[in-house]
């Protein structure tokens, strides 16, 4: 009875303790008196830097990244010479900053001082063992990001020969051996390091990429279908979205494109789907082959309201390939203009390369080829824009002049790191993950160059890549760098076939892109090109202004002399083709003349335009008319 | 001619590099130096071998037909002769590119050397440049184009030193090739002067040296100008001061799109309970008391929660217990000079702390605030003012411009309902971000001392911030709401990178804000939804980065230390001493002098003096007015030819009489000549002078080439 009363007491005065500050100042890591942060900064001078450190730890779990900074400086300020706050800032900076300099120059920091301290290698104190380890791995990290590959390497190879052991370590040296291309050595790490359990999410996640890179893409898919059950095993510390979103690359290399899309919307919808913009950049990269504007938007519109839910990410990782996305989108839709200050954006957000494989040079090659054909575009357009002075004729064709020289200037700039720095135009490899370019796209840039480099480049691929479909696009490129240097015969030949090879519906950019490439060599009277150009029409209308293409259409109501001038003038050709896609109808109303137009166009195929000027309802037409609107 | 074509390839080559750094061309200096090599040698030999219009086209066609040749020859076999796959595209794009390089530069170098007229087009184009760039600059705009903010930056000069001096040497430049293109044309059209040599140098090295003093004068002069007013401008913020000139509205809307990084914000906690979530209101002072129709800064009595404290000096309260806001403190490295540190929201402390880099950093300090945690909604049932406030003070806070017309539109906007004070100032914030235009120059044309708002609110809605936190807070004082102008700067936080900010002097700003009892100063900020024009605000992560490398750990200075402290004396940059010359002091003394001179050799046989003297002043007397019209002494010219010469130019001339009675007395030190004939020569010489156009004559008195009679014995 004595012992339960005195247990009673025990238990009660616990509680009370339990209530004050006092315990919770010695007790509770994350204790903090709420509305005084500068009694927490005094309170903080009576706690020794381990303690400070264990607090930050528990901060960053907390994701109180500030504050667990502020702690860590606290922490050296007490002990400047303290490595594990060194060690700790370095990984912050490395993790959640993305300062990969910053976390570098910490670490080094910490590795001296951890020298100083322990002196050299190898040690027998177990802390000291895991530490050194750690030391070592956040080198190669930061290393690995400030695209020092052998560096990298080196800090693990430091690592392997003081027989250090550690789950990340076979995903990490994988990763660093692909980037230097050792493939076959990546697959062999990541093998062992799979049948030895290490990180099996990384793991996995990792061997999968390299098979698929090894052209192992069967068994790449089942590798990665491991690792989004293990990683779905996890529950909510899972990533599955990782492995999804490769997975989903994979099905694309296959040209299993619906796959492709399920995995990526798939991937998109995880808790962990907005991590990183790559399934979403896929999935719209996808629907551009398609033609599918309205849903790249949605996709990247769904991801950026995902973003929004952490106010704290400042969108650093993804900012530059969300304005170069969206620029795309405005370009395909026919908004040159607009798209150019997208990717003007995207060229002037630093983006931060660290969770994802594509590297700024993919980027920067993207939006500098895009950036040229929006000012070729431009060009285009102007082109058949009806001015009604011949001053305005004057400007108009000295904008021409600065867009196409803009337009040259850009795809040089393109071409030249896509041969020096993408290792001889990696991109032309079809399917290859990292470009952000659809193939139309790469078309055009490849074109520039000399056809027997372009054929002894494509001659590599056709040695190593069985893929029917991937044969096709690169006839395509073949063909269109051909035509473009002037072998009518043989580029015509490779073009049309490549046209009656694509895919439908998959590759309706492609087919498009080919089909106006044809009908810049036929005369816009000849039955041929009436052909061409309406099916064209049906699949990528704004194509026909974005190349400056001609459209034969169906007249009614009648027209003067002056006015049928000023529509072939807009690019605007009456034909007496009954099965024209495109028919208007002009009615004059007193002062006003409106213009009927019926097209299979999405909303209802119907459009009306009213106008007094006869030259700004024309120039009206045109823009509307080609142009894709994507605002819904 | 040859130096001038020399001169000008420097100049374009200089021009080719600025263009390649301001619009990142991405050509290496090889290929540009190359470029412009041969681009400038080829028509140059071309030209000494006299070639014609027609033959330098046939040339030029055909080096491109070769060229192309080879071009299509390495094509067929560009897989034996390179080696590598797209060697030979590089080597193509390479091999374009100089060729364009080498046409362009070789065309307009051949119409320099054969156009006559051509350099001065040059020239224009030169000026055209200079003004551009310079243009661009205007009202402490340093950033566009980025060229010179860079190399300021880069450097650590003074922006404007650096501007100020650019600007003299290129005006150097332009003086030195416009005088050298005179001179080319004074070998196709012969000049006024009759000396075709020495004489045409001496009277451009006068103009030369002329021009450079008035160049310097006026650099230096409008160094000293700009740099008052940029100190009063950047020191005192966004209208911050009431003096004419630099009160708030007078504030030159150009200063507010410079992209000068001003501060860096170091956060030292997470602030996720921000309601104005992502922007973050940084204060620094505040505009409360009606004067005239513009609000200035209050006197001590009013606008308490204020710290209003150097970034050197200590400021401290006890915090007063309040439960709707948290402590948050951050440091701030200052890259510019401020007279006044700010803060978020409510400061209860401000201490200096050690400057982690004083080349780099122009002072750091470390605030402590009491910042809001509540939801905008809980200002709802909030009361406008304090129960606290006397009379005087409620008045200060409702005093509002007499115009009836903003009572007015405050009413219409707000409407007949019953609306909470927070709800009204959401509408009229709201009303103005809906219908107002950003602009950064409104140019509403406003009589001193008269109203800067109205033309804005009941004109055409374009202006900025200040007009917006004006109008707003003219409305709500007319609804009896208290409100001010806080001013500082406005930041968005999700643009930090790890707690890290870089304000710039575009994020400097002027908001409204309402006092609600138990809350505490609040902001209510117009965002108009059309903007014209508006500063660069994107946030340089390379310079914030390469920043956040240089902070380490904050070191707060014990309080005797804090005057002393290096980082906190007066930042120390290199700047060059073109302004710490005085240049207009020295040019005006060296010009007086000149004229001292000028007047001495002219005037000085005036003075009474033996005869033999008087002759030989009166004879330099003569020879200076000649000087200085362009009549020289030709080198290997006798005193008798250089006489003749004369009577031909000037008929009635008496040099003919004076120059045997100089000579003698040069010679024999004894003068034979009666103070008759001396009277002569006075009369000549004014004869001679009537003669002279009154343009020659001011041209005559501004020559200082003259002086050089002095120093030079041979003129006798």
């Amino acid at each position: 009875m004595k012992y339960f009363v005195q247990y009673i007491f025990a238990l009660t005065l616990l509680f009370f303790i339990k209530s004050t500050p006092l315990f919770a100042q010695v007790f509770d890591p994350l204790w903090s008196d709420s509305d005084s942060l500068e009694e927490d900064e005094k309170l903080d001078e009576l706690k020794s830097a381990d303690q400070l450190i264990g607090e930050a730890d528990f901060l960053l779990d907390d994701q109180r990244l500030l504050d667990a900074r502020t702690k860590l400086m606290r922490a050296l300020k007490k002990e400047p010479n303290n490595y594990r706050a060194h060690m700790m800032l370095s990984g912050y900076y490395l993790v959640h900053v993305g300062h990969f300099r910053l976390s570098l120059r910490y670490v080094r920091e910490a590795e001296r001082l951890f020298l100083e301290k322990n002196g050299p290698p190898p040690y027998t104190d177990p802390r000291a063992l895991a530490e050194h380890g750690q030391i070592l791995y956040l080198i190669s990290q930061a290393r690995l990001n400030l695209d020092d590959y052998q560096g990298a390497l080196d800090s693990l190879d430091d690592f392997e020969r003081l027989h250090y052991q550690a789950q990340w370590y076979p995903g990490t040296r994988a990763w660093i051996l692909m980037k230097l291309g050792r493939i076959e050595d990546a697959i062999r790490i990541a093998r062992a390091g799979v049948i030895g359990g290490a990180e099996p999410g990384r793991t996995l996640n990792m061997l999968g990429i390299l098979l698929s890179m090894h052209g192992e893409r069967e068994e790449s898919l089942s590798i990665f279908r491991e690792a989004i059950a293990w990683e779905l095993s996890q529950g909510a510390n899972g990533q599955p979205a990782t492995p999804l979103n490769n997975s989903g690359e994979v099905y694309k290399e296959l040209f299993m494109d619906e796959k492709a899309e399920s995995n990526w919307l798939r991937a998109m919808s995880m808790p962990d789907g907005c991590e990183h913009i790559l399934p979403t950049l896929n999935v719209s990269l996808l629907y551009f082959d398609q033609m599918n504007l309205d849903g790249a938007k949605k996709a990247f519109d769904s991801f950026e309201s995902c973003v929004a839910q952490y106010p704290l990410r400042n969108g650093e990782e993804h900012k530059a390939l969300l304005a170069f996305g969206r620029g795309r989108i405005l370009l395909l839709s026919g908004r040159a203009e607009a798209a150019l200050e997208q990717f003007e954006q995207a060229n002037k957000d630093r983006q931060w390369f660290g969770k994802i494989g594509t590297s700024e040079q993919d980027l920067s090659a993207a939006i500098l080829q895009s950036t040229s054909q929006a000012h070729y575009a431009i060009a285009n357009r102007l082109k058949l824009t009806i001015v009604d002075s011949v001053w305005d004729s004057f400007f108009n064709i000295q904008e021409q002049f600065v867009h196409r020289i803009l337009g040259w200037w850009y795809e040089r700039k393109a071409r030249r790191l896509l041969i020096e720095v993408l290792k001889d135009v990696e991109d032309i490899s079809i399917r290859n993950t990292d470009s952000l370019l659809e193939y139309p796209t790469l078309g055009m840039l490849l074109r520039g160059l000399s056809p027997i480099s372009l054929k002894t480049r494509i001659d590599v691929e056709y040695k190593t890549d069985s893929r029917k479909v991937a044969r096709n696009f690169y006839e395509g490129y073949l063909g269109e760098n051909l035509l473009f240097h002037r072998d009518e015969t043989q580029g015509l030949a490779l073009i049309q076939n490549a046209i009656t090879n694509a895919r439908p519906h998959f590759d309706d950019l492609f087919k498009a892109h080919l089909q106006a490439l044809l009908l810049t060599r036929l005369s816009p009277d000849s039955a041929a090109y009436d052909q061409i150009i309406q099916e064209l029409f049906s699949l990528n209308r704004v194509l026909l202004r974005d190349r400056g293409l001609a459209l034969p259409v169906k007249i009614n109501g009648a027209l003067s002399t002056d006015e049928l001038s000023l529509l072939r003038q807009a690019g605007i050709i009456p034909s007496q083709n009954s099965q024209a896609s495109v028919e208007m109808t002009f009615t004059h109303n007193q002062d006003l003349i409106q213009a009927e137009v019926k097209a299979p166009l999405a909303a209802g195929g119907l459009m009306q335009l009213k106008g007094e000027r006869f030259s700004d309802l024309v120039n009206r037409l045109n823009e509307n008319l080609f142009s894709i609107d994507v605002s819904g | 001619m040859k130096y001038l074509y020399l001169f000008r390839s420097f100049i374009l080559f200089m021009l080719v590099l600025c263009a390649q750094w301001i619009l990142n061309l991405e050509i290496s200096l090889p290929m540009i130096a190359s470029t412009l090599l041969v681009g400038t040698l080829v028509p140059y030999i071309l030209f000494q071998n006299r070639f014609t219009f027609f033959g330098f086209i046939l040339f030029c066609i055909t080096i491109y037909i070769a060229s192309f040749s080879v071009q299509f020859i390495l094509d067929e076999s560009s897989g034996a002769v390179f080696g590598s796959i797209f060697l030979f595209d590089l080597f193509n794009d390479s091999l374009n590119l100089f060729l364009i390089g080498v046409g362009v530069t070789t065309f307009i170098s051949w119409f320099f050397l054969r156009l006559p007229g051509y350099p001065v087009v040059e020239l224009l184009g030169m000026i055209a440049i200079a003004l551009g760039i310079f243009s661009t600059h205007r009202n402490f705009n340093f950033d566009n184009p980025k060229l010179l903010s860079d190399i300021a930056w880069q450097y650590n000069i003074e922006p404007l030193s650096l501007l100020i001096t650019a600007g003299f040497i290129l005006s150097i430049l332009i003086l030195a090739y416009s005088m050298m293109i005179a001179k080319l044309e004074m070998h196709t059209h012969r000049s006024m002067y009759i000396d075709t040599g020495s004489s045409r140098k001496k009277v451009r090295a006068s103009f030369l040296f002329i021009g450079i003093c008035i160049i310097i004068a006026l650099g230096s002069g409008l160094y000293r100008f700009y740099f008052l007013q940029q100190q009063l401008r950047v020191a005192n913020g966004v209208g911050q001061a009431s003096e004419e000139g630099v009160s708030p509205l007078g504030f030159n809307s150009a200063m507010g799109s410079t992209r000068q990084p001003a501060a860096v914000v170091r956060l030292d906690g997470d602030y996720t309970e921000n309601p104005f979530q992502p922007m973050m209101y940084l204060r620094e002072n505040a505009l409360s008391t009606m004067a005239n129709h513009e609000l200035v800064i209050a006197g001590g009595e009013f606008d308490t929660d204020l710290h209003r404290t150097a970034p050197n000096e200590r400021y401290e309260i006890d915090p007063p217990s309040v439960t709707n806001r948290k402590k948050l403190s951050f440091s701030a490295y200052l890259l510019t000079k401020h007279n006044l540190a700010f803060a978020i929201d409510f400061p209860i402390s401000v201490s200096p702390i050690k400057n982690p880099k004083p080349e780099k950093f122009k002072g750091a300090f470390h605030s402590v605030s009491l910042v809001p945690t509540f939801s905008l909604a809980d200002l709802n049932g909030a009361r406008a003012g304090d129960s606290s406030w006397n009379e005087q003070v409620r008045a200060h806070y409702l005093a509002t411009d007499q115009d009836p017309r903003y009572a007015t539109l405050a009413a219409r906007i707000v409407g007949n309902q019953a609306l909470s004070s927070a709800e009204a100032a959401q509408k009229i914030t709201q009303y103005l971000s809906e219908n107002s235009i950003y602009t950064l120059t409104p140019n509403h044309s406003v009589k001193k001392g008269d109203d800067q708002v109205a033309p804005y609110l009941f004109g055409d809605m374009r202006g900025y911030c200040v007009h917006f936190a004006h109008a707003t807070v003219f409305m709500l004082r007319s609804l009896g709401i208290p409100a001010r102008i806080g001013t500082g700067y406005l930041t968005d936080l999700s643009k930090a990178k790890d707690g890290h900010l870089l304000l710039r002097m575009s994020d400097r700003h002027a908001w409204a804000e309402v006092y609600f009892e138990g809350f505490g100063w609040i902001p209510f900020d117009t965002k108009p939804t059309r903007v014209e024009s508006h500063g660069d605000s994107e946030m340089d992560y390379k310079l914030l980065e390469e920043l956040m490398g240089i902070l380490g750990n904050d070191e707060f200075l014990p309080a005797e230390k804090t005057i002393k402290e290096p980082g906190l004396q007066k930042p120390v940059p290199f700047e060059l001493p073109i302004h710490r010359i005085p240049w207009l002091e020295i040019c005006v003394s060296i010009c007086s002098a000149l004229l001292f001179l000028k007047l001495w050799i002219r005037f000085s046989w005036k003075l009474p003096s033996s005869k033999e003297k008087k002759i030989f002043r009166a004879y330099r007397s003569l020879i200076s007015v000649l000087y200085d019209i362009g009549i020289y002494r030709q080198r290997a010219e006798t005193f008798t030819e250089f006489q003749k010469r004369v009577a031909l130019e000037i008929p009635n001339t008496i040099l003919c009489h004076i120059t045997p009675h100089a000579l003698k007395t040069k010679f024999s030190d004894i003068s034979d000549l009666n103070p008759e004939t001396l009277d002569e020569i006075i009369q000549s010489e004014q004869s001679l002078l009537s003669q002279i156009s009154s343009t020659k004559k001011v041209i005559a008195l501004l020559n200082p080439s003259s002086c050089l009679l002095l120093l030079k014995r041979s003129w006798i």
